[in-house]
């Protein structure tokens, strides 16, 4: 007679935990692989012949040739000539190696000519872009269309009230100083929790004009004011 | 007169083919890591990784926190901060190396071109794999000069930066010891306040800060486009080194810890070497003030916090390197 086999109960048990597990985490790399690729994907591309028109311009080391590319897309009134600016005109391509001081003629008149654009899908994807841009320097510029649209538009108030948490601070401070400005009262909650959670001890110049904000916009120096005033007006 | 011959003979061959421990000796007896040499000035050692220098922060306890009656007494000048620095205790911690200095823009240059590279294997895992390492205002002239401190970097970019040199970011403790020294100093460089041992925001803007209130209006009224100075570069103010010998560990940048902050973690946190919270905290510590800081906050005992993927203006870091 032979022996029964031996089951060692605690080794099924634990090598069936570990393809489970195992299973699990190939399976959560997949789905985060494919938000990734999702979430590149969802980035706004610009025009295939704007990239050739605005490369060739850079190429042509003449600074004009790329403000009246602005100008000329601009002119198209519609989403292709936003997206052109904002992504062929304004990318890596024209503005990768360019230091801050040399990106600001650049900048000054591409915000001329986005400011002349009326069209409402076209003016969505500016909106979109103070959010979505990767260069932080066009977010910024992008910030000031908002500002100037403020009373025009929803979308504009929508666009700096996000700019409030951008990650980079130069974006979350200009969204700081338009609200002090604008005095817009629908900031007030998301400077309240700038100041008492996400900057901290106060890391800085961004938590002091946070806190200068509330105080202009609300009348209060105290948070439990602020609180108050939130509940009365909003 | 034989026996003589045996010893210098004995003696020349240590010399030359002798123990590389010998080699490996540093400037305290202790037996250095690999990567470090001695450098030339007495203290110093150079790490191989990226060519920074480092002091060396022996084994033993430091008194770390503030009392609550002085946490008390700051609350009342400069506002509800600093009772997470308390209680103040004895913690033992092992030895370790930090560096000399804040991270350069020039040794971050050397990091971001190794990273063009290809070599990426540095990053946090939590970190996007598509995530750009350049820091927001690398091509400001304004902060972007070769020895000033590399600013506007997110945790992720110093833990990044500090694997590739072969080190680590330094846990809160390790930053904080060898920032007071074993004896709890307020500053680094002592007991007394002296505006002109640091960069911070009395010595940026040349008034007194002696309030939460004054700096709020300074600082809140502030135009950004109208400053030109922010950072000195590293080392401007050799009066203000630690006792290990660190620089700027007052002002110039906050700097990145490597734990995650937790308010209370000082109640909890265990006596030797520790190591940070394991509560799933978004925030990460950072210490050490900057040039907006103000007096209460250039302390070195000063906890502050921010996002992980925030970057600053006023954040930078350095690294450390654990010892046998």
């Amino acid at each position: 007679m032979q022996p029964m086999p031996v089951i060692d109960v605690h080794h099924s048990l634990r090598a069936r935990l570990a393809r489970i597990a195992g299973i699990t985490c190939a399976a959560l790399l997949l789905v985060s692989a494919t938000v990734s690729f999702v979430n590149a994907a969802r980035r706004p591309a610009p025009p295939a012949q704007a990239v050739k028109d605005f490369a060739a311009a850079k190429d042509s080391g003449e600074a004009a040739a790329i403000l009246a590319l602005f100008d000329q897309y601009a002119a198209q009134d519609d989403k292709a000539g936003a997206l052109a600016i904002l992504y062929a005109g304004l990318g890596d391509t024209v503005l990768g190696d360019v230091d801050d001081q040399q990106a600001r003629p650049l900048l000054d008149a591409a915000e001329a000519a986005l400011l002349n654009m009326t069209e409402k899908s076209a003016r969505k994807e500016i909106y979109k872009a103070v959010r979505k841009h990767l260069d932080w320097r066009v977010r910024h510029m992008l910030l000031n269309v908002a500002r100037i649209r403020f009373h025009e538009e929803k979308r504009a108030e929508k666009a700096i009230l996000i700019a409030l948490n951008d990650h980079v601070d130069a974006i979350a401070i200009r969204a700081v100083e338009i609200a002090i400005e604008l005095e817009i009262k629908r900031a007030v909650p998301k400077l309240i929790k700038l100041v008492m959670d996400k900057w901290g001890q106060h890391v800085g110049v961004g938590a002091a004009k946070a806190k200068v904000a509330l105080e202009q916009i609300t009348g209060h120096t105290k948070p439990t004011a602020w609180y108050e005033w939130v509940s009365q007006n909003l | 007169m034989g026996h003589w011959l045996v010893i210098l003979v004995a003696l020349a061959y240590c010399v030359a083919f002798g123990d590389p421990a010998w080699a490996d000796t540093g400037w305290f007896g202790e037996r250095m890591p690999e990567t470090l040499v001695t450098g030339a000035t007495h203290g110093d050692y150079v790490n191989g990784g990226d060519d920074a220098t480092m002091v060396y922060v022996p084994a033993g306890y430091f008194l770390r926190g503030t009392t609550k009656a002085r946490a008390d007494a700051l609350s009342g000048q400069f506002g509800d901060f600093f009772m997470v620095e308390t209680p103040q205790r004895s913690i033992y911690l092992s030895a370790y190396y930090i560096d000399k200095f804040e991270v350069t823009n020039r040794q971050y240059g050397v990091f971001l071109d190794a990273l063009k590279a290809g070599e990426r294997h540095s990053m946090h895992p939590d970190a996007p794999p598509d995530k750009d390492y350049t820091p927001t205002y690398w091509r400001d002239s304004r902060l972007n000069g070769p020895n000033h401190p590399v600013t506007a970097v997110d945790w992720y970019d110093a833990y990044a930066y500090c694997r590739w040199a072969g080190k680590v970011l330094p846990t809160e403790a390790q930053w904080e010891k060898a920032a007071r020294g074993p004896d709890g100093l307020t500053y680094p460089w002592g007991d007394t306040w002296q505006v002109a041992y640091s960069n911070n925001v009395e010595f940026t803007f040349g008034n007194p800060v002696l309030s939460d209130r004054q700096w709020v209006l300074l600082l809140g009224n502030l135009d950004l486009d109208g400053v030109t100075v922010f950072t000195q570069p590293v080392g401007s103010f050799p009066e203000g080194a630690s006792p290990y010998g660190a620089h700027d560990m007052g002002g110039n940048l906050w700097e990145w810890a490597r734990d995650r902050y937790v308010r209370d973690y000082y109640h909890t946190a265990p006596s030797h070497d520790p190591s940070g919270p394991t509560d799933a905290s978004p925030y990460r510590v950072l210490r050490g003030g900057c040039w907006s800081s103000h007096r209460g906050k250039i302390r070195a005992a000063y906890r502050n916090y921010d996002l992980a993927a925030d970057r600053h203006l006023e954040i930078g870091f350095r690294c450390v390197l654990g010892a046998e």
